[in-house]
């Protein structure tokens, strides 16, 4: 029985030599999944036109209804998107939406989708509300918010603070005169100001 | 000075008091145990220091954990507290009677003489609170009276027949009572199995044979 | 008449060490404990962590090094729940005499040898200058008195677990202490064989007669005896069932909270410093020296607290290093293991020691 029991503390001695395999967040961070679903991004075509064409189908198919789309019609002369419509106003609600992908999985023009970003906390709820200014891609700096493994960053959030929208989302009755430029800014609030790398399709998974 | 052997034997004496008059028999038991406590110390200071060891260890340790175990679970109700009529005034009376007596033949020189008490040989000792001096060194008779030593030797040499008869008895009493507690259990008792089958009949038909590979 | 101080007082120090020393003694006893007990629950966490491949406290001061200092202000700061029905003096009186046993213990336990402080040593005593004992008191028996009071510190555990008034509380207190009054005498019985080897009780004397060679080496299954006995002692994994999370809730302090808490907390630590204290005294040669060139009288006697440390530590190291490894006792195998395994075995080693020591002698 000795002989079991050194064993058992040779095993335990060898583990204890090993290198321990946490992530010392925040100052390290995991990589995310190629298909990690975080916090939201309208994307961008590559000349600068938006994708979304304000067709609801994302907030149709939401099963919590955390979405708000408010279309408009496109200016012939200044369109916005390839289409007769686009979004004008487009709010999620960051903390009723439960991540599960539906509304990318519904759009027909892959204008929604989600990324990596998952440290989303506040102390205030009304900026949990997302707006299209964080939503939406910047441009033309787009490679950012393109799946590539760099650690950069996507969507709006890297410009500074949103301009002001006219008025608030009719699902969330807030008060007036809340500054709604909702998503939590990197950097407040000790919110890390980077966004998680995505792993490449070629990388291993991390350990 | 004497000032340790007054304390410790002053709380000997108050918790010996505790034992009687406690009305939680707990606390009595405790307090039984604070009284062995301050004997040992009263040891320690008269430089028996083995007994004050195996004072602890035996009868704190041991003896009154026991006690302790049971009283506890057992669960004795609380008493009512004592009322002061003829019989405690008798009972009273009798034990300082008692103690007085005792004081006073102590303090007398009523004290063992010969072999049965080594230090007379150092200092004078008719008279133990006054007159008594003794050698402290480590080959001083008196350090050794108390010392493993001298207990060991005795216990092995000259006694050593009331030690052995002594652990028989510890041993036989042990056996005793593993005998006396063993569950008996009635050989033409029913096993669980027929005992469920009794009470469900319906066990039986839903029965499955599982084969393990 | 009385002759002097020190006639009555021969017993302990207070003789020849005089009150200031044996207050500053006790002072640097209580600080050290308390502070290596909190330390070890560091240790602790941080070996567990280290087999569990994650870093441990890392995050309040470095390395985690204040992380007792953030437990203990925790601790002050929690609220004392205690329930309704518990026995009011009892309830206090378990924190305070596991605590103060598991101090007091430790009074008796010689850290370095001998140390003339401005004197030479000449044989067993100092010619000229003072003679700084290592230890607080001294009794010619100082292995049984640590035995005495640690088996005194029973007491915590089971009223405690009857003060609490909860039936948990009451039957791990109860199994706690059955389980501790079972294994002293495995731990007597395994230190008899060495004490039979130094031919004294006195701890700094056992040391002294180990001065060619440690009695571990003399005394291998005495040594894993007392270890394994000691791991019952003081209700170390794998022997922790009444204080196990899975099983009795927290067993005899499931009704404690705060301080009371950690007063349990900090004898049960203090408990295994001293245990491991006693196996190097007796087994691993105490304050002598593992490398022999580093003497244990340099710096005054520090070398040698150095080298006590450093064995306690080890031992202490491969006792929480046995509570991540081995899984625990069922209750009844326990009780079994002590006395079925343990006490004829510690009577085996000391038959075989005396016939050995006996036919040498002869």
């Amino acid at each position: 029985m000795l002989i079991e029991i050194a064993k058992g503390m040779a095993h335990t001695l060898r583990v204890m030599l090993r290198k321990p395999i946490t992530v010392q967040w925040p100052e390290e961070q995991k990589p995310v999944a190629p298909r990690h679903r975080g916090r939201h991004i309208l994307h961008r075509y590559d000349n600068g036109m938006e994708k979304c064409i304000g067709c609801e189908l994302c907030a149709a198919a939401c099963p919590v209804g955390c979405i708000y789309v408010g279309a408009a019609e496109n200016d012939p002369a200044n369109p916005v998107s390839p289409g007769e419509r686009y979004a004008e106003r487009y709010e999620i609600n960051l903390l009723r939406c439960i991540y599960c992908g539906y509304c990318a999985e519904a759009c027909p023009t892959e204008a929604i989708t989600l990324g990596p970003r998952f440290e989303l906390a506040d102390y205030r709820k009304e900026r949990l509300v997302a707006t299209k200014e964080d939503l939406l891609e910047a441009w033309p700096n787009m490679a950012q918010s393109r799946r590539s493994p760099s650690d950069h960053g996507a969507g709006a959030d890297q410009t500074g603070r949103a301009s002001e929208v006219p008025g608030l989302s009719p699902r969330v009755a807030w008060e007036d005169g809340i500054d709604s430029s909702a998503s939590p800014r990197p950097g407040e609030y000790g919110i890390p100001s980077h966004v998680p790398r995505v792993i490449s399709p070629d990388e291993a998974e991390p350990r | 000075m004497t000032g340790i052997i007054w304390v410790a034997g002053g709380l000997a004496a108050l918790s010996a008091l505790g034992v009687v008059f406690s009305p939680q028999p707990l606390y009595s038991a405790l307090s039984l145990v604070l009284s062995i406590g301050a004997l040992a110390v009263i040891f320690l200071v008269l430089n028996a220091q083995f007994l004050f060891v195996v004072q602890l260890i035996v009868y704190a340790g041991a003896v009154m954990v026991l006690f302790v175990f049971i009283i506890a679970l057992l669960s004795p109700d609380r008493e009512e507290r004592f009322r002061v009529d003829a019989r405690f005034a008798i009972g009273v009376t009798f034990a300082v009677g008692v103690t007085v007596a005792m004081l006073l033949a102590a303090r007398n020189g009523i004290t063992f003489n010969g072999n049965g008490f080594r230090a007379q040989q150092i200092g004078q000792a008719s008279d133990p609170y006054h007159g008594f001096a003794f050698d402290q060194s480590d080959n001083g008779l008196v350090n050794t009276a108390g010392n493993v030593q001298s207990v060991g030797g005795q216990l092995f040499t000259t006694f050593l027949l009331p030690f052995e008869i002594t652990s028989m008895l510890l041993l036989v009493s042990a056996i005793g009572a593993v005998y006396l507690t063993r569950r008996r259990r009635d050989p033409n008792a029913p096993v669980r199995r027929e005992r469920a089958l009794a009470r469900e009949p319906q066990l039986e038909e839903d029965r499955i044979e599982v084969e393990v590979r | 008449m009385i002759a002097s101080f020190s006639d009555i007082f021969s017993v302990g120090r207070l003789g020849t060490d005089g009150i200031v020393v044996i207050l500053v003694k006790s002072v640097v006893i209580v600080l050290a404990l308390a502070t290596a007990a909190a330390y070890l629950t560091l240790a602790e966490r941080k070996i567990a962590a280290r087999v569990q491949l994650r870093i441990g406290p890392n995050r309040v001061g470095p390395m985690g090094l204040l992380q007792p200092a953030a437990d203990a202000v925790k601790l002050l700061f929690k609220e004392n729940a205690a329930p309704g029905g518990r026995d009011k003096l009892l309830y206090l009186a378990g924190p305070a005499i596991a605590g103060g046993a598991a101090i007091f213990a430790f009074a008796a336990i010689p850290v370095s040898g001998l140390t003339c402080v401005g004197g030479q040593t000449s044989g067993s005593g100092c010619a000229g200058g003072y003679a700084l004992h290592w230890d607080l008191i001294h009794v010619n028996v100082s292995l049984l008195f640590v035995l005495a009071v640690t088996s005194v510190g029973v007491y915590s555990l089971f009223l405690g677990g009857y003060a609490a008034n909860s039936k948990y509380s009451l039957l791990g207190g109860l199994r706690s202490s059955a389980q501790l009054i079972s294994y002293e005498m495995a731990v007597a019985f395994a230190l008899i064989g060495a004490v039979i080897l130094a031919g004294s009780l006195d701890l700094e004397k056992i040391v002294l007669m180990q001065h060619d060679v440690w009695f571990v080496v003399l005394q291998p299954m005495a040594f894993l005896l007392y270890f394994t006995a000691a791991l019952a002692e003081t209700n170390r994994l794998p022997f922790d069932l009444p204080e196990a999370e899975t099983e009795l809730v927290a067993g005899y302090h499931t009704e404690y909270s705060s301080m009371r808490f950690g007063f349990y907390f900090l004898g049960e630590y203090i408990n295994m410093v001293t245990v491991c204290s006693i196996a190097t005294l007796v087994f691993l040669g105490g304050w002598l020296p593992l490398l022999p060139f580093i003497h244990s009288d340099w710096l005054g006697g520090l070398v040698g607290v150095g080298w006590f440390l450093a064995k306690v530590g080890a031992l202490l190291f491969v006792m929480m290093w046995l509570r991540w490894t081995l899984p625990r006792f069922r209750y009844d195998r326990l009780m079994s293991f002590g006395w079925k395994v343990l006490l004829p075995l510690g009577l085996v080693n000391i038959v075989i020691t005396g016939a050995i020591v006996g036919l040498r002698a002869s």
